[in-house]
């Protein structure tokens, strides 16, 4: 396997000691991967890829909610000063479910945020960095609008391109077309499959849609019961011996085109 | 577990609550709070500077400039009604020569960092309260951290500084309107209602008098109290708003926290002045 970016072992969480969300996780994602992460919503995908870069982490008093080890480009993020930690993210990049745009910026603003915070670019170097995002994320015209004036695609747009601003080598993408049409959801997915031939960026995408990890060719991983199933491709999984991973399959995927429902299954 | 093992943890485990407690109140989180910023400007690139600079005067700007007018007016207002009231009551007590202490007692030392402070509290306190709560809610400080951006330096920072800047210029301004637009109310007062005592002085003589019961103690606690009062309302305003859950409901909560709050303490540390600048002049202070 290539270098490994972004690792997590036997990770449990939970918001009280006596309460475990998410059981005995183990993760790992490698340079220019694609791993898709799906299950039953509000199961903790969300929680996961938060643990990931350090959004959730064990508080100073933590009485044992939240256990295991997390490694992001080999350093254990636990284990080392926020500043530390602050550093590690410049390296990668984070979309967020409701897209977490800063609301009183524009869409040029927003994406200029970690270039003006991070780097010594003159703000006509910055400009030119942003410009090439906003072509490249379809957003021309729609530069100078706050997130409240654009449409969820275009948000979900703007959000991936201020996430790829500091050309990341790992972007985590948490269900980039969720409420997104069907033509919106394509733009978003070509897009993504753009930006990963572009820069050979890492991606972890949660996403309820398993269509899309047939056109981005990442292997699957199935949150059940709080634990993380091995990952698989999606006929691995469409062929699975056990009854609730065909299951979410079925309901994740574009409903009787890949799955029949008849078939017999290997036991 | 050993008698001697549990009598050997003790210690530790009754030092691990009073920490986790003292990291839970309300003082250890303003402490914690106000050591992260001023640790702050030492982290990060020098690039950021100008990012933090913008939001400066931003926050600057909507303390001191914005609330200019309404401070000039209560100032004036406020200066009038204690040159009356003192103008009524100090010659039937001595002599009115006194004036000018009472004006840089009450006015310059007392009402006017506690007046600016309160408008401050109910006006920045509370938007940067709500801003800074909208944004936890909505995600957006967490975005922040996900882009490696440390918040305490990015946001809370220049809103203290601008907050805390803005609030010492909002005194002085206080200060100044309070004496000038005071005398004249006063005056007014006096040509309106012809019975009223008024001042038996003339501008200079009053600014004179007042000039003359200044002292360096007076400039000290001038400059310093509107700086502690502006730290504590835009630190508490900071640390409601950050402390907040996911929930849209609990943003007025926050905010309604940090006005509070801010009054509170902006009153108790007023008394820690009192006792720290006056006491001592009294003779009530033992060393």
């Amino acid at each position: 396997m290539s270098e490994v970016l972004s690792e997590a072992c036997g990770l449990r969480f939970g918001y009280r000691e006596d309460e475990s969300i998410l059981e005995s996780i183990d993760f790992e994602i490698g340079r220019g991967d694609v791993r898709i992460l799906s299950g039953e919503s509000g199961k903790g995908k969300s929680t996961i890829l938060r643990l990931l870069i350090g959004l959730e982490r064990p508080l100073p008093d933590d009485l044992g909610s939240v256990t295991g080890q997390v490694f992001l480009f080999g350093e254990d993020i636990w284990d080392i000063p926020r500043t530390r930690l602050q550093e590690l993210r410049r390296r990668t990049g984070f979309v967020f479910q409701n897209n977490a745009l800063i609301s009183n910026m524009t869409v040029e603003e927003n994406i200029a945020v970690p270039l003006r915070y991070h780097t010594a670019l003159s703000d006509q170097e910055i400009s030119k960095v942003v410009r090439r995002w906003i072509d490249l994320l379809l957003l021309a015209g729609h530069e100078d609008k706050r997130p409240a004036h654009l449409s969820l695609g275009m948000q979900k747009r703007a959000a991936v391109a201020r996430a790829m601003a500091m050309e990341p080598e790992i972007l985590f993408l948490d269900e980039p077309t969720a409420g997104l049409d069907a033509k919106n959801t394509d733009i978003m997915l070509s897009l993504i499959g753009n930006l990963r031939a572009l820069s050979n960026v890492a991606i972890v995408m949660i996403t309820h849609d398993l269509t899309s990890a047939k056109l981005l060719g990442g292997r699957i991983s199935l949150l059940v019961d709080g634990r993380l199933r091995s990952a698989r491709t999606m006929d691995e999984l469409l062929l699975s011996v056990d009854l609730r991973e065909r299951e979410l399959v079925r309901e994740t995927s574009d409903s009787g085109t890949r799955f029949d429902e008849d078939s017999s299954f290997p036991t | 577990m050993s008698f001697l093992e549990a009598a050997i943890g003790l210690p530790s485990r009754m030092l691990g609550w009073l920490g986790a407690l003292w990291f839970r109140s309300l003082p250890g989180r303003v402490i914690h709070l106000l050591f992260q910023v001023l640790v702050s400007p030492f982290r990060g690139n020098r690039a950021t500077a100008r990012q933090i600079g913008e939001i400066f005067l931003q926050q600057m700007y909507s303390t001191a400039v914005e609330a200019a007018l309404i401070v000039m007016v209560l100032a004036a207002m406020v200066g009038g009604v204690t040159l009356i009231e003192f103008a009524t009551v100090l010659p039937r007590i001595g002599n009115s020569f006194f004036l000018g202490d009472v004006m840089v007692l009450v006015i310059l030392r007392e009402l006017a960092p506690l007046f600016t402070a309160f408008i401050v509290a109910g006006r920045t306190g509370s938007a940067l309260a709500t801003f800074i709560g909208n944004m936890k809610v909505h995600g957006e400080i967490d975005a922040l951290e996900s882009m490696g951006i440390d918040p305490v330096r990015f946001l809370v920072l220049p809103a203290v500084l601008g907050s805390t800047i803005g609030m010492l210029c909002l005194s002085l301004l206080f200060t100044a309107s309070a004496i000038f637009g005071g005398f004249v109310v006063a005056q007014l007062l006096a040509w309106v209602f012809p019975g009223f005592l008024g001042l038996d002085m003339d501008i200079s003589t009053f600014l004179e008098r007042t000039g003359m019961a200044l002292r360096l103690l007076d400039v000290v606690v001038m400059v310093l109290k509107p700086i502690s009062f502006g730290l504590a309302v835009a630190l508490l305003a900071c640390l409601n708003g950050l402390s907040l859950g996911i929930s849209s409901h609990e943003v007025p909560q926050g905010t309604r926290s940090a006005v509070v709050d801010a009054i509170v303490v902006v009153v108790i540390l007023d008394g820690l002045f009192a006792a720290i600048f006056v006491l001592p002049q009294v003779g009530v202070y033992i060393p």
